[in-house]
Formats: structure tokens, sequence, C-alpha cells
């Protein structure tokens, strides 16, 4: 039974990425190689990548390699979490109250402080950056909530 | 020779206007302050501070970058004598000795050789860049796209050999960078790929939501793992000034890590890394009693700091030259002088002379500013280094955040960013080097463009790249690279370089 590792996993990732260009290209045309069209570089590039990644992923399956270092779920989904909450908020709750939710979700990462210094972490970067980003550099960003 | 002072003089006359020294200033506080902070390196300093530079003038933009640029990479070592903490891959040698001496209690000598021989090798490449910038550019006017093509490919096949790690997945990182570049708007034809019907994809996907994705945020999710591990910071400073003798010991080493910095800077796919690594070994084969290295060796300092300087500024001169960035922080500098509608490559000098030569000087004064900022004020970088993380990480990220959203204000930005952050954490858990994706990234429209209009121009006779000296030339040594690296005794010699 061939063993799952870095090499055969990193494999088969780029094999995906691959076969998704070339299934997310297919409609474009190629052309011929005197005069090519949208579709040739990137096809070229997909194929290349899904030969390489085959040859990755067989190496993979001949050697005896490294599992992936354990991963850890929480510090990657709140700072990554941390982000898309800007993202979603932005537009209605305004600069000041988006900011707070991201220093909080962000700090929230870390398992690091209490509750309190949380909080004060929050309003000292929400005020560095609306200082920053609206006194300094002048740009046109909403600070509140449209009513 | 008269041209060259000529072309100096109007440079500094550039650099030298109050506004451009405060912006190199700027840069250079702001690059070694984040430099000096552990776990962020100069790639995504440059990167979160980009959009601070779209409201200035291109040269002062640059200059800035420039300045944020050496800054950050000076800052590395500076934590890397006193706290053992390399802010940076290539600084990681100067841990070695630097912090050796710093237990020493000679902390105060190691930053002051770390500076002077910072400055030198600053000083020295940036004549270099101006003797061979012009020349190199007419020479560059000569190429047709085939050759650019090929320049392009041994670009991003010595970036996989100088990359440490496996070949092959820097290969597959270069690829998927190609194809993240080939995404938006086909400039021939007009047709959308891989746009997945978002308009935000239009015009491609930016590098700054990928590389603040890839470097910051992955950075984050990496270091929160590892918590602690913190070295102890060396106290005392002591003082600043070297003894002569250790000044004389260490000027030749300065002097070997500047040509060997200089070299490897230019060369496509070097960097400051390989150089200071490569200047640490040389030093350690050249002495006469090696065991001193390891344990406060004076020249251990002295060359890798002078080749990691003379490194930062001589990969400019493909960049500037060529329009070809050596490593993934001057395809970075690319991306953000395409945003100042600017393109890189052999005109620069003829077309913007104002920009190229102000470049240039600002060079030699940021590295005097460096030093000003590094020795009187250390002990503002030392109070820096205590800053806790679990205060630092969640700054870092709302910067990146509101960072992302300003470059565009594009909140798909700031979805693209957290899409990567993770992809980069994927990436590192496979061992799989970030950096040659930012190359990829940057280069493939170039490298797609020019390859069809080779095409075009030689009707699909694809033989044109070996038939055109020039381009076989560079074919030819991107072969000889990537046999060389795949060949079991020299790859052995390449992993006994990357090691300590």
């Amino acid at each position: 039974m061939p063993q799952l590792n870095r090499d055969l996993l990193t494999g088969l990732l780029f094999i995906a990425i691959g076969g998704l260009g070339l299934w997310l290209g297919a409609s474009l045309e190629a052309g011929t190689v005197g005069e090519m069209q949208a579709g040739y570089y990137p096809r070229l590039v997909c194929l290349l990548m899904v030969a390489l990644g085959s040859l990755v992923a067989l190496l993979g399956l001949l050697r005896q390699g490294e599992l992936p270092e354990r991963w850890h779920w929480w510090p990657l989904l709140m700072v990554a979490v941390a982000p898309l909450a800007f993202a979603l908020l932005f537009d209605s709750a305004g600069f000041a109250l988006t900011l707070a939710a991201v220093a909080l979700l962000a700090s929230l990462a870390g398992r690091m402080l209490n509750p309190w210094r949380m909080l004060v972490l929050a309003v000292v970067l929400v005020a560095m950056n609306i200082g920053l980003f609206v006194f300094v550099l002048g740009l046109p960003l909403r600070l509140w909530p449209r009513i | 020779m008269q041209d060259l002072l000529g072309n100096l003089a109007m440079g500094f006359g550039v650099a030298l206007s109050l506004q451009n020294i405060g912006l190199c200033f700027i840069g250079c506080a702001l690059g070694t302050a984040i430099g000096v902070l552990p776990g962020i390196g100069p790639l995504p300093t440059v990167a979160l501070l980009l959009p601070f530079t779209f409201s200035l003038d291109p040269t002062g933009a640059l200059i800035m970058l420039a300045g944020v640029f050496y800054g950050a990479q000076y800052g590395g070592s500076t934590t890397a004598i006193l706290a053992r903490l390399p802010g940076e891959t290539s600084s990681v040698v100067t841990c070695l000795d630097g912090y050796a001496m710093a237990l020493k209690g000679q902390a105060g000598t190691a930053l002051a050789l770390a500076a002077i021989g910072s400055l030198l090798a600053g000083m020295v490449t940036t004549l270099l860049i101006a003797a061979a910038g012009p020349p190199l550019a007419d020479i560059a006017l000569l190429f047709h796209s085939a050759d650019y093509v090929s320049v392009m490919v041994l670009g991003l096949i010595s970036a996989v050999v100088m990359a440490h790690g496996s070949v092959l997945k820097a290969l597959l990182m270069i690829l998927l960078g190609l194809l993240l570049g080939s995404v938006g708007t086909d400039v021939a034809t007009g047709e959308y790929r891989f746009t997945l019907g978002l308009d935000m994809l239009a015009d491609g996907i930016g590098f700054v939501p990928i590389s603040m994705g890839l470097f910051g945020l992955a950075e984050i999710m990496i270091n929160l793992e590892n918590r602690g591990g913190r070295g102890v910071i060396a106290k005392a400073v002591g003082s600043l000034w070297p003894p002569l003798a250790v000044l004389r010991q260490a000027l030749p080493a300065m002097l070997r890590g500047t040509a060997i910095g200089a070299g490897f800077g230019i060369m496509p796919g070097g960097g400051p890394t390989i150089a200071s690594f490569s200047a640490y070994s040389l030093e350690k084969k050249m002495a006469a009693q090696p065991a001193r290295f390891g344990h406060g060796a004076v020249e251990g300092v002295a060359a890798p700091e002078a080749a990691n300087n003379a490194a930062t500024q001589s990969c400019f001169i493909p960049m500037l030259c060529l329009g070809i960035p050596p490593n993934a922080l001057m395809a970075l500098m690319v991306g953000a002088m395409m945003v100042h509608g600017i393109q890189p490559g052999p005109s620069i000098i003829t077309k913007q002379p104002e920009l190229f030569w102000g470049m240039i000087a600002s060079m030699a004064v940021g590295n005097i500013i460096l030093v000003i900022l590094n020795l009187p004020l250390i002990g503002i970088w030392v109070r820096l280094l205590q800053v806790p993380y679990a205060y630092l990480f969640p700054a870092i990220i709302v910067f990146c955040a509101v960072g992302t959203y300003t470059v565009d204000n594009s909140t798909g930005d700031v979805v693209l960013m957290a899409v990567f952050g993770v992809l980069g954490y994927v990436f590192r858990k496979l061992d799989c080097e970030p950096a040659p994706l930012m190359l990829g990234l940057v280069l493939g429209p170039l490298l797609e463009e020019n390859f069809r209009r080779a095409m075009v121009l030689a009707d699909g006779d694809v033989t044109i790249f070996v038939t055109r000296p020039i381009s076989l030339g560079f074919l030819l040594a991107a072969a000889a690279l990537l046999a060389a690296v795949l060949l079991p005794s020299i790859r052995r010699g390449r992993q006994e370089a990357f090691r300590e």
C-alpha cells in the first residue's frame, strides 16, 4: 500500500489545478503555433503542470516520503476569517466597526490575550488605521454604518 | 565617464530634493521597523506598503519602495545579531557569528561591522549599477521577442535552481504563477480567460492580494503554530566603535562579500539570500582557523552583510535594464512600476532618465540614511523587538485587509487575499516555496506576449529559439543550470550550502 506523503500530495494538488485550468479554459480557442488564440498559452501551461505534477506524484509513490506536518486548524481558520469579515462587513458597517470586528477576530486566532486586552487592542488598531488611512492619507472611506 | 558623472549629477539632483530625501528616509525607517519585527521579511513589507505609494509621483514612489526594501533587509540583520532572529532568510548566516559576538558583549561591534559593510557594499554597487546599466540596456535593445522569451526562461529556471527545496516543486509553483498571470482579458483577442464570470477578474488577478496572502497571512498562520521560540535579546549593546584591529580584519572580507553579492544579485534567480550564504562559506573556506566561525568570527558578520546589501542593490540592474526581475521581490517592484504606468526595460534609461538616475542616486542616499538609522538609533529598534507577537499579528492582519482593499477599493481583492493565505499555508505544509510563484505571476504576461509575437514573426517556426544566437545562448545556459542541479554530486553541494 503506497503511503500518503508530501510529494504525492503536491503532485495530486497540481494535477488537480492543471486539470481545473484545462476544464475552465476548454471553451477558449487554441489556434495554431503561428497564430495563437487566447487558449494556446494557458493550455500549454496547464498541460505542463499536469505532466510535471504526475512526475512529482510518481516519485512520491516510489520514494518513502514524510507526511505533511500536523495542521493547526484554528489559526488557519481565524486568520482567513478576519479578512473575509472585512469584505463582508465593509460596505454596510463602515470602516470603524468593520476594523473592530477584524481586529477582534484576528486576535482570537492567537488565543494569547484575555478579552479585556483584546478590546483595548481593537480600539487602538481602529484609531491607528483611521488616523493613517482617513486623516493622513485622506482616502475617502466611509467611517460609520449607512443608516 | 563624462556621461556617467553628468548622469549621476542629474540623479542626485532628483534624489536630493527635499521631498525625495524625505520619502527615502520614510521608506528606510518603515522598512527597518517592519524588518526588525519578527516574522515579516522584505517581501510582505514591500507588498504591505505598496498602497501607500500610489498617491505619490512615480519617482518618489520607487525611491520610497526601494528604501523599504533595503531597510527591511537591513532590519533583519539587526535582529539576527541581537536576538538570533533572522528577520528574513538572507540574514540567517549573520545569526551564527553575529549573535555569538553579541553574547560575548560585542553586539555594538557586530552592529557596526554590519553597518559599515553594508554601506561600503551599497556605495560600490550603486556605482556599478550606474556604470553597467546603460551599456546593458543598449545590448538589450538588440533583443528580439524570441530572445526575450529565452532570457525569461533562463530567469525562471535560475529561480528554480537557486530556491532551496525541491526543483520540481519550484517548477510547479512557477507554472502556477504563469497560469494565474494569464487570468483576465487576453490582450490580443480581447477574450476573457478564467474570469469565472467575475468582473473583478477581467483585469487579471492583482499581485497585491496574492503576495499579501501568500507571504503576509500564511506567515502568521505558521508563526501562530510555533509560538514561543524567541531567543534571548542581548541586553548590553556595548561600544559601537569597532577597534581598529577588528576593522582591518573585516575590510577584506567586506570587499570579497561585496564582489560576491554584486555578482549573485545580477544573476537571474539570485539575490541577497544566496549571496550571503556564499559569502559566508567562502570566508570559512579561506580562513586560517575555520573553527572560529560560529563563535563570533568578525569576517562571518562582515562578509555576508556586505554581500546581502550588494545583492539587494545589484538585483535592480536586470529589473531596470531588461525589465526582467531576477527574483520575487524585484517582480513586486516591476508590479509597482506598472501600477504607476511605467514599463521597466531598456528604454527606461532614455525615456525616463530622471527616474532611472534618481533611483540609483537615492540608493546612495539611502545607504547613508540606513547607517544613521541603525547606529545612533539602535535603542529604538531594540525596544521594538520587545513588542509581543500577540499584539503584533492582529495589527498585521488588519493592515493587510485595509491595504489590499485600498489598492482598488475592492472587497473582492480582500477575499482573494484570504484565499491565497490559505493556499500559502497549504503550500508550506507541502514544502512548496511561494517565491517562484510570484516570479511566474509577473513574468507570465510578458512571456506570453513575446512568445506569441515571436511565433507570429517566425510564422510558427519554433526553431527560431535555437537559430538566433542570443536566444540559443540563453537556452543553453538554462539547460546547463537545470542539468547541473539534477546531477547528484552537485545537488549534494547545494544542499550543503543551504545547511547551517
